[in-house]
């Protein structure tokens, strides 16, 4: 072993809760829930003696040094503090006003990181590995906090045990946003009914159970702290590493980005929804819920503009979307006797989004990097369009079904190629679905279960990649670069480069649908194996297969790009349970 | 009992609560508020201009892997992005990597507003001009000694930076402390508009900024150097000539700046030229501490390659470090005869061995010499190569002024003579051991070329073959003009690059320039 990187955390997690029943009020709780998760870790990184990754040429000559030891280390402390307190006050009645229950209550959570790093080098010269110097941060400190606060109250109605109506408010603060903008207020109200109790539904025989759901609920979202940090609303200073000094016998400081005008993303939903039990033995169970979900105020990190912000890009809140769909879950109990017994779980989902409004402009870059060189981005928000669309020329192909390479459809047939004859194209899909195939028959069980989409598109940037005649000419005398198979149609040699406009061309999007067999397990019960101790022995087969016409590697990626990421594995495991 | 312990939990829920509402005001422990800055380090103020000067070299705060903008902290710096603008568009310097954008560039073809090299320095700029505002109102809230000195070393800086927008993309908007923190998005400001303001601000702090300042800050000379560089372009950017301010400013330099040309010509290109008298302003490189891969290091390293040099002589450590991406054209060799009978010092700046006369395919390492006036070994001493150059980028320097005085003579500006422009010529010749010239062959011919044989790969030559009118059309064609070898005519509006998309698409404002 040339390297180790042991990691060590001890962590401490603990909670109180006090639940007090008031004596004078019977009906009347009072409840402090206190929690502390604490932990403390340590990332030690070695080299051996003579590790291959540590030779280092001793001042450009013929001499050289081995570097063992410590290359890397991290301390960390991640302190999380939550305060739950409520008082909860119930009260049961006769009659057709059953039961009333109102909570309010306040909750405090603290999310703290702090930690240091100890970062090493090699001495271009004597090729000896040494500290990293940062003298403003001689520790390479990191100090995150996150304050989250809320104020909420909730009420319970039950009328005739048929309809529940719940309604809630919550204000909710955030330490990312200033005190101006920190609140946000999310109502909700929901009516449950149900419909099996009423007594014309007593004798329909085939209705085991039926509830029917209607809701309206506003959220809040302000998780950013991925893209921007833990005060992106806070003007600060950062100072400058040892290598990005510039003035003699100076510092060097620079602002950084921040925007005072930050504040909640909302989400209002409206759900209308029907949960079912239908024929004898459960025959078919399951529940459809259409939904319509509008959110304001959407964070995202877009470009600014230009001058006006500290850098070129910042998170804003940029607009609205809109989305609508439906999702339909039903289980098919289909046999089910002593020996066997034959079950399929079925889901469909439909999701269709748009943006409605970006304030300013019309359209925003929403990322989506291709890999040529960096900051070549193809996805975008448009209004009117769905979210992270992406921007592409339509491809013009010859008689024969080939792409010509650098030619497109001018699209607004002024005689020019620009990027007014792009256009938007979803490549997020509409239709997911999933199922399962479940069996047992005596001492055997079968189960498995395929997930997929219907439409959707995938960018099969390994064409953009490695796909281009001129990429097979090395770039230096000493190595040889690799390119796609163009004799079996992985790629077109026609095409000597992508540069331009090619690399924005629809060309390279294919249709993403695909069905997917995620896991697949057989096994096989011996009961009484020992005693009274039952075995079962199973084997079991994770991501066997995918269906797809696409002609990459996978159609299921991060972005709707795929480019050579690491592969999904398809896993094989044998196992054995003992059940004493 | 139960009640005192009730009452007891309420009164302490209740406390806590009030408490905890203020730890919703976070503080962080790394990163510093202006008070705590100004609290911790008296000399807070210039950490905060060196990172403005730094914007023009470096990448971001982190080293030379960190970005202050979302672009490439490797391809985005600005030196880097001006070398790339005005070098590989023009007729002296290629690129072989052929990377998709920078293509376009070396090949003058096929620009359009998704090429990241175009936004690379447009986001620079808007970069800097920010910054500089933000301590422009942070300087009305704060004393420092010489405030008037500093406050006028910002709005230069500023102001460097609005040059190059004037001069890349002839537009741009126009954000200064009066409207900053206005989000809605700022009305598009004209070239003229641009340059008015530049020159204003020019005018206005020439006479407070201070005459001498320490190394690779602003002085007096500085600012009258960029003074003369605008109006000397004036003709281009507005359409009305201004040599003579140009020839007052460029005499003001020469005469009251107290620079002098280095006895040798390569001493301004080397790991050692902080001590060269000629350099007016340097944008600072340091191996150990200034690190990054878009100031000289673009230069250098890009310039070499283990494959047909040696490159330990040029205090390049060879292998991966030597990039091997730009060469020189016989458009800027070519200009000096043979290259093994010249006697001028600046024709023996070419690696000839291994490499061929003609570029016929700009892919090719062999094809073309690359330039070697750019180096990270010491002049005056021994050094060891180092990954990253320490050798500053000259980015204005006396030579310079010399040629711009000449050419605002031949242009007609009141001022000077032709006997004295003759011998401003003469003495940047003679220190090359190049022969001089008599007052009749001082042509603007002759300076175009001389402004090559001196000035390539110091960022200045798309600006001056626009300003001679050779840049675009078809009247001067050099090697890959055009996407072809011996050169094709490309259109007019070339002469300003296309604003880049992001900008279009995040102020609406914007326009595209003609032709894009």
């Amino acid at each position: 072993m040339q390297r180790t990187r042991p990691e060590k955390a001890v962590r401490f997690l603990g909670n109180i809760e006090f639940d007090y029943k008031m004596h004078f009020l019977p009906e009347l709780r009072a409840v402090v829930n206190l929690g502390l998760d604490a932990s403390r870790a340590r990332i030690r990184e070695n080299f051996s003696n003579n590790s291959l990754a540590t030779y280092r040429v001793i001042n450009s000559g013929a001499n050289y040094v081995f570097n063992s030891g410590k290359n890397y280390s991290e301390n960390q402390t991640m302190t999380n503090t939550t305060l739950d307190s409520y008082l909860a006050y119930t009260k049961t009645f006769d009659g057709f006003f059953k039961k009333f229950d109102i909570q309010g209550g306040y909750s405090y959570q603290n999310f703290k990181n702090d930690g240091n790093k100890e970062i090493y080098r090699y001495n271009e010269t004597t090729g000896v590995r040494e500290v990293l110097p940062n003298d403003n941060n001689p520790n390479n400190r990191y100090y995150n906090v996150l304050n989250l606060q809320s104020f909420f109250g909730r009420a319970n109605f039950d009328f005739d045990n048929k309809y529940l109506l719940t309604l809630s408010l919550r204000a909710d603060g955030s330490s990312l946003f200033r005190e101006e903008n920190r609140w946000g207020y999310f109502p909700s109200a929901a009516l449950a009914w149900k419909l099996k109790e009423e007594s014309f539904m007593k004798n329909v025989n085939f209705i085991n159970d039926i509830k029917v759901r209607l809701g309206v609920g506003k959220t809040g979202q302000q998780d950013i702290t991925g893209t921007v940090g833990f005060y992106p609303s806070t003007p600060l200073f950062t100072v400058g590493s040892n290598t990005s000094q510039y003035l003699d016998n100076s510092n060097l400081y620079s602002a950084i980005a921040y925007n005072e005008d930050l504040t909640w993303e909302k989400t209002t939903t409206y759900n209308l929804g029907v949960d079912f039990d239908l024929f004898k033995n459960n025959f078919v169970s399951g529940s459809f819920d259409i939904y319509k979900r509008e959110t304001n105020d959407l964070l995202a990190r877009v470009p600014l503009p230009p001058g006006q912000g500290l850098s070129d890009t910042f998170i804003k809140n940029v607009g609205s979307t809109e989305s609508k769909g439906f999702e339909l879950g039903l289980n098919f109990k289909l046999i089910q006797t002593e020996n066997f017994t034959f079950e399929i779980p079925t889901n469909i989902a439909y999701t269709h989004a748009k943006v409605t409004d970006l304030k300013d402009v019309e359209k925003i870059s929403a990322g989506g990097s291709l890999p040529t060189g960096t900051n070549v981005n193809i996805a975008e928000h448009a209004v009117g369009f769905q979210p992270y669309s992406f921007w592409v020329f339509q491809q013009l192909y010859n008689e024969n079904g080939e792409a010509i390479p650098g030619a497109f459809v001018d699209r607004n047939a002024d005689g020019v190629i620009t990027n007014d004859d792009r256009y938007y194209k979803a490549v997020i899909p509409n239709w997911t679905f999933g199922f399962g195939i479940n069996f047992t028959y005596k001492k055997w069980d079968f189960s498995s279960s395929f997930r997929g989409q219907f439409g959707g598109q995938v960018y099969n940037a390994r064409k953009l990649t490695s796909g281009w005649a001129n990429r097979a000419i090395p770039t230096n005398s000493s190595s040889l670069s690799n390119v796609l198979d163009f004799y079996n149609g992985e790629a077109d040699i026609q095409f000597q480069n992508y540069n331009g406009n090619a690399t924005f061309s629809d060309y390279f999007l294919e249709d993403a649908t695909f069905l997917r067999c995620e896991n697949i397990v057989i096994g096989y019960r011996f009961n009484k194996f020992y005693k009274n101790s039952t075995m079962r022995v199973y084997g079991a087969v994770n991501n066997p297969f995918i269906l797809t016409k696409y002609t990459g590697q996978d159609p299921e990626n991060f972005g709707a790009i795929d480019n050579n990421f690491y592969p999904r594995p398809t896993s094989f495991t044998f196992g054995l349970n003992f059940d004493f | 009992m139960k009640r005192i312990k009730l009452y007891g939990l309420s009164i302490l829920l209740l406390a806590s609560i009030f408490a905890c509402t203020d730890d919703l005001n976070t503080k962080p422990k790394v990163e510093l508020s202006l008070e705590q800055l100004l609290q911790q380090d008296p000399n807070a103020i210039t950490g905060i201009m060196s990172k403005l000067y730094g914007s023009f070299a470096l990448s971001g705060p982190n080293g030379p892997g960190s970005s202050d903008i979302s672009d490439d902290p490797g391809e985005s710096p600005f030196l880097r992005g001006i070398i790339n603008l005005q070098e590989f568009t023009a007729d002296g310097m290629k690129n072989r990597w052929g990377d998709n954008g920078l293509d376009q560039l070396t090949t003058a073809s096929n620009w359009d507003e998704n090429n990241k090299f175009f936004r690379y320095l447009y986001n620079r700029v808007y970069y800097t001009v920010p910054q500089c505002n933000n301590l422009l109102l942070v300087l009305n809230n704060v004393d420092v000694p010489n405030k008037q000195s500093v406050i006028s070393e910002v709005r230069f800086l500023r102001s460097l930076a609005y040059y190059y927008m004037i001069d890349c993309f002839g537009k741009g908007v126009l954000v200064t402390e009066a409207n900053v923190g206005q989000s809605a998005p700022l009305p598009e400001a004209s070239r003229q508009q641009l340059f008015d303001f530049v020159e204003s601000e020019l005018l206005a702090i020439e006479n407070s900024i201070a005459t001498s300042n320490d190394y690779g800050r602003a002085n007096k000379a500085v600012v009258r150097m960029l003074l003369a560089k605008l109006y000397l372009n004036a003709e281009v950017y507005t359409g009305t000539a201004h040599y003579t301010e140009a020839l007052t400013y460029t005499k003001k330099v020469i005469d009251e700046g107290g620079y002098t040309l280095a006895t040798n010509f390569v001493s301004n290109f080397s790991g050692d030229n902080r001590t060269s008298p000629e350099i007016i302003y340097p944008l600072i490189a340091d191996a150990l501490v200034s690190q990054s891969y878009g100031n000289t290091t673009y230069i250098v390293n890009g310039s070499m390659n283990s494959a047909t040099m040696n490159t330990i002589p040029f205090g390049n450590p060879g292998g991966n470090d030597a990039w091997g991406g730009h060469r020189a054209t016989k458009a800027w060799y070519g200009l000096f005869g043979d290259l093994n009978t010249s006697t001028d010092d600046r024709a023996e700046l070419f690696w000839t061995s291994g490499h061929q006369y003609e570029m016929v395919d700009y892919k090719e390492w062999t094809h073309g010499y690359p330039s070697v006036k750019f180096r990270n070994s010491n002049y005056f001493s021994a050094s060891t190569p180092t990954v990253f150059s320490g050798t500053d980028f000259p980015l204005f320097r006396l030579a310079d002024a010399y040629l711009m005085f000449a050419e605002c003579v031949v242009r007609g500006a009141s001022g000077g003579t032709i006997n004295q422009a003759t011998d401003y010529v003469n003495a940047v010749r003679t220190r090359a051991n190049a022969s001089t010239i008599t007052p009749g062959q001082l042509t603007l011919d002759f300076l175009i070329d001389e402004r090559a044989r001196e000035l390539n790969l110091e960022v200045h030559r798309s600006s001056d073959l626009i300003r001679f009118g050779k840049f675009t059309g078809g009247s001067y064609l050099w090697p890959w003009k055009g996407n072809t070898q011996n050169g094709a005519a490309i259109p007019n509006t070339y002469k300003v690059f296309p604003i880049p998309l992001t900008a279009l698409q995040a102020n609406p404002n914007l326009t595209q320039n003609p032709g894009y």
